[in-house]
């Protein structure tokens, strides 16, 4: 019998080192997302309801963009009306990382460009500035300003990464070499260096028969575990139509994070889809993308068609998110509640109310793994 | 602006600016780009919240960046609306 025990905790040790310091062991996925009232919250996907509430410190109406660093032990949300970055450690649901954007009489706002290196160090955020002058707003130049994670509650950039003008969302690469930021165009940017590596052309883009392509990037990506920035964006085929009545089509952009590789490839007509707000690739099918807004639809990207709708019963979610195992679908943003689909047919399994029906506004949908 | 000189035409740049959302200056008249109501968000109340955050496109409410107060206190969309605050031009 004590042989018994010993070789089970044996294996069990055996196992949590197998699992890796990165996931916590007994994982479970979990929801997370922010509302009004600066909330944080974590909805068990499973059981259809809320697990925790965290509050953001200080002031503003609720987070922004969230991306939670790789361990999902923290949370970092853009917050106090976009002048601040708040990580909160959603183990003790202190804040364990603050950063101030405002430098000297620059003033600083982050929207949506948030993201976390792969090895947890390095948090990336897209900061659009400008000084007040007593006549008139003057424009300085964007950066995507870097911060240590561990830097505390008065974090300072170590540097700035100079980037254009309008850029949005920011992607990390899977080997943490490589920013991908998303504006008017798709950039490929050396997370060292800084340096320009690549430009795909969105807005700017020469297809024949279009006009330039309009991605939704502004509210931005929820990245899960697929690897694969994946955004839709819409198109006007010239000479069709009228300009009060273009005939448009639906696209759907992509960056791999793990290869480089960024397409963007025209789905169909867009009255297939033509209210989508946002996009999510499936992580155990990267064939398989899911296009949230007024409508729900799964999108075969080879076959080039829908291949599934799902009810949305009145609700416009701004976003959503695949789950690590691709079974369920979350969507959120904009008014009070959570989704919870089937990504095989894009049924509903679950709507999650938030408290007092707080609403999520530009708040992000992503996924953890908490014990 | 952008010329698409297939078409002979001049229209406005729209990449960047979203679905959803008004684009009519024209306090409780919200319609979309296309003069419907069918790409606006849904409830109509999130629309409120969420256009007037990012202030990069002309909504009905003022930016929640220049005017603080204006939704503060106000987190049900659906419920409180009617208690967000009225913003008139400085005197």
């Amino acid at each position: 019998m004590r042989s018994v025990n010993r070789l089970t905790a044996w294996l069990i040790a055996l196992w949590m080192l197998c699992a890796g310091a990165a996931t916590p062991s007994f994982a479970k996925e979990y929801v997370l997302v922010g509302s009004y009232g600066n909330k944080l919250y974590l909805i068990d996907p499973v059981a259809a309801k809320i697990a925790r509430t965290f509050q953001v410190p200080g002031a503003g109406t609720g987070p922004s963009y969230i991306a939670p660093s790789p361990d999902s032990r923290v949370a970092y949300a853009v917050t106090n009306r976009f002048n601040s970055v708040s990580g909160i450690d959603l183990d003790s649901g202190k804040e364990v990382f603050r950063a101030d954007l405002a430098q000297g009489d620059v003033r600083v706002h982050a929207m949506f460009g948030l993201d976390v290196s792969p090895d947890g160090k390095w948090l990336y955020v897209v900061e659009q500035r400008y000084r007040l002058l007593s006549d008139r707003f003057e424009v300085v130049d964007p950066v995507i300003a870097v911060y240590r994670t561990d830097a505390g509650a008065e974090a300072k950039p170590t540097r700035l990464i100079p980037i254009k003008h309008q850029i949005q969302h920011l992607a990390v690469s899977t080997d943490g070499k490589t920013l991908y930021a998303h504006g008017l165009d798709l950039y490929a940017i050396d997370a060292a260096t800084g340096k320009l590596r690549d430009t795909m052309p969105v807005a700017n883009w020469k297809r024949d028969g279009y006009g330039p392509a309009e991605a939704f990037a502004w509210l931005g990506e929820q990245l899960n575990s697929s690897g694969v920035y994946a955004m839709d964006f819409y198109t006007d085929r010239l000479g069709q139509g009228s300009p009060d009545s273009p005939v448009r089509d639906l696209g759907v952009l992509s960056a791999n994070l793990k290869t480089g590789a960024m397409t963007m490839e025209i789905i169909g007509p867009a009255s297939e889809a033509p209210d989508l707000t946002g996009m999510t690739v499936n992580p155990r099918n990267p064939n398989e993308v899911i296009g949230i807004g007024g409508s729900l639809v799964k999108i075969d990207r080879r076959a080039k068609r829908v291949i599934a709708r799902g009810p949305t019963n009145g609700l416009l979610f701004y976003m959503g998110v695949v789950s690590a195992d691709g079974q369920r679908i979350y969507t959120g943003g904009g008014h009070c509640r959570v989704g919870i689909y089937a990504t095989k047919d894009l049924s509903p399994l679950g709507l999650v109310e938030l408290p007092n029906c707080a609403v999520m506004g530009m708040s992000s949908v992503r996924v953890v793994n908490r014990p | 602006m952008v010329s698409t000189e297939e078409e002979g035409l001049v229209r406005p740049m729209q990449a960047v600016f979203p679905l959803g959302c008004t684009t009519a200056l024209n306090p409780g008249v919200e319609v979309d780009s296309t003069g419907s109501v069918a790409s606006l968000c849904t409830p109509w109340e999130a629309d409120l919240y969420g256009c007037s955050e990012p202030c990069n496109w002309p909504a009905s409410v003022p930016d929640s960046m220049t005017y603080p107060e204006w939704n503060q206190g106000t987190s049900n969309g659906e419920a409180d609306w009617r208690s967000l605050g009225q913003i008139y031009p400085d005197k």
